[in-house]
């Protein structure tokens, strides 16, 4: 990727201005999600654009809306009548009886899955307790309570969560461990890692210990490598990077937008980026909502306006700063 | 392309209709971001987005990815938008983007004041732009011609307008940057 300043500005103007071949759009929108400042200045250049040239606000595209409406205009074929097809294709004996062959097999494999399902290994839910479990292919979870995670698909190792767990994957290039959580999939590269989607909030975090994971949301993908946090914002969509790799990166990972957001995510967010935490005197305040931007201020300053918008107080403590009051409670 | 994208396509050719509906999910907002960009109408950017992936599924046995899958689905929303362009003339486009900017007479005294305002700032902002860039913005912007009609406009290379217009479109960024928040309200009453 060039990062010459000249060529990104013309790479956006090429874009916006629909002259953007598909590998200069393809490279504009990885340049776009490698991180909040890339995201943002894009955005300010399309706004620009947009009152400049009269066009219309960009409308809010939804995925699963969309595939309705595509669902309706195809056919998904039956497998029995796929097997019917196959076998009048078969013009020898010997074919036939290898594709009955193939059928026993099948059969065979759907068996073992029927049953490894009735076995109760295809959802895991830990109730109030801390469930711990190692699957068959060595893959280590340990799930937190509340939590539940289901094998979405009994050939591949692919898992829907709700709630935090811990993932120590035993890795396999030829089969993926992919797990979908609140509107992301996250795809190991050999790896220990934690996934946090608990139902209701705002945010999903994703945070490497070891390893290498991809994350995808429905437009942005992001890799995260050891001791690195990524942290998808559900009501903007957004997929970001909280490297703690690199300190001149540091900046970058201090772009905010909170949009109505739990004053807890909030809080999780900030936290992830800044060495001084913050905390909450009382557990209540977690559930106050906060609509503000943040781009890159200091820790005082950004504590200052937490504690102004929601009508709070703050205390100086050792480890950071304590929010405190009541008046935005619900 | 990479193994499990090559497997992926297997499997979409062979009815993997799940997967299929993962690659459309990952894909699905910026293929349309990208389609609105060359059609400038978001309802035709989804049509011509949605009627790819339907056609995609109606000849998935016959599908040959030799990159990888994302560039396909570029390229080929590239192509479907050419392609819908020719049916379209410019110049109806066009009066598409004018009619949204039609619908402000409607809006509230406060709005088009507002709106006043911002014209009044783009205004400024342009000519505060060295002369041949300023061409350039105004060939894009009032004619919406393409680069290749402003370069031949002006005798230029494809390149030189190419820069103009990286420069063009930084410089209104900044100029406009106070207008830019209020940008939402003031589309709000354009949709």
């Amino acid at each position: 990727m060039t990062e010459d300043k000249t060529y990104i500005d013309e790479l956006i103007a090429k874009y916006l201005t629909g002259e953007a071949l598909p590998d200069e759009a393809i490279e504009l929108e990885d340049w776009r999600s490698a991180n909040a400042i890339n995201h943002d200045y894009v955005s300010k250049v399309e706004q620009a654009y947009r009152i400049t040239h009269m066009l219309p606000k960009a409308k809010e595209v939804d995925p699963y809306e969309l595939f309705e409406k595509v669902k309706t205009q195809i056919t998904v074929p039956p497998k029995q009548n796929a097997l019917v097809t196959h076998l009048r294709d078969y013009a020898t004996l010997w074919r036939v009886l290898a594709a009955v062959f193939v059928l026993g097999l099948g059969v065979i494999f759907a068996l073992y899955f029927i049953l490894d399902a009735k076995k109760g290994l295809s959802v895991y839910e830990s109730g109030n307790g801390v469930l711990k479990q190692k699957l068959a292919d060595g893959t280590q979870l340990e799930l937190m309570a509340n939590t539940k995670l289901e094998l979405v698909d009994s050939k591949k190792r692919r898992f829907r969560l709700s709630g935090e767990a811990t993932f120590y994957v035993v890795h396999n290039a030829s089969d993926p461990f992919v797990i979908e959580a609140g509107g992301i999939q996250i795809k190991d590269i050999g790896t220990l890692f934690t996934v946090k989607a608990i139902e209701g909030n705002d945010s999903v975090h994703v945070k490497v210990a070891e390893g290498i994971v991809q994350v995808y949301s429905a437009s942005d993908t992001i890799e995260l490598h050891q001791h690195q946090i990524g942290v998808f914002i559900r009501s903007t969509q957004r997929l970001i990077n909280f490297s703690k790799r690199k300190t001149n990166e540091k900046k970058i990972e201090r772009v905010f937008h909170f949009s109505n957001s739990a004053l807890k995510e909030a809080v999780e967010i900030i936290n992830a980026a800044y060495p001084e935490k913050i905390t909450l005197a009382d557990r209540r305040l977690e559930k106050c909502l906060i609509t503000v931007d943040f781009n890159g201020q200091p820790i005082e300053e950004i504590i200052s306006i937490l504690a102004e918008t929601l009508g709070l107080s703050y205390d100086k403590i050792p480890s950071g700063y304590r929010l405190k009051g009541t008046a935005c409670l619900p | 392309m990479q193994a499990t994208e090559s497997q992926n396509i297997f499997n979409i050719r062979e009815g993997d209709i799940r997967l299929f509906e993962q690659v459309f999910q990952m894909y699905c907002k910026e293929l349309v971001r990208y389609a609105n960009t060359i059609l400038k109408n978001a309802d035709e950017a989804e049509d011509i987005v949605q009627q790819l992936f339907v056609n995609l599924w109606q000849k998935r046995e016959s599908l040959q990815v030799n990159t990888s899958m994302r560039s396909y689905l570029y390229r080929a929303v590239h192509n479907c938008c050419l392609n819908r362009i020719k049916q379209l003339s410019v110049k109806q486009t066009y009066t598409t983007y004018m009619g949204y900017a039609g619908e402000q007479h409607s809006a509230p005294a406060s709005a088009a004041i507002q709106q006043k305002e911002v014209e009044k700032a783009i205004g400024v902002a342009i000519e505060k732009l060295p002369e041949q860039c300023r061409k350039i913005f105004k060939l894009s912007r009032q004619h919406g011609m393409r680069y290749q009609q402003i370069a031949d406009e002006l005798n230029l290379s494809v390149k030189t307008v190419e820069n103009q217009m990286g420069k063009a479109l930084k410089h209104m960024r900044e100029q406009l940057k106070d207008y830019l928040p209020g940008v939402i309200l003031f589309f709000l009453y354009h949709n």
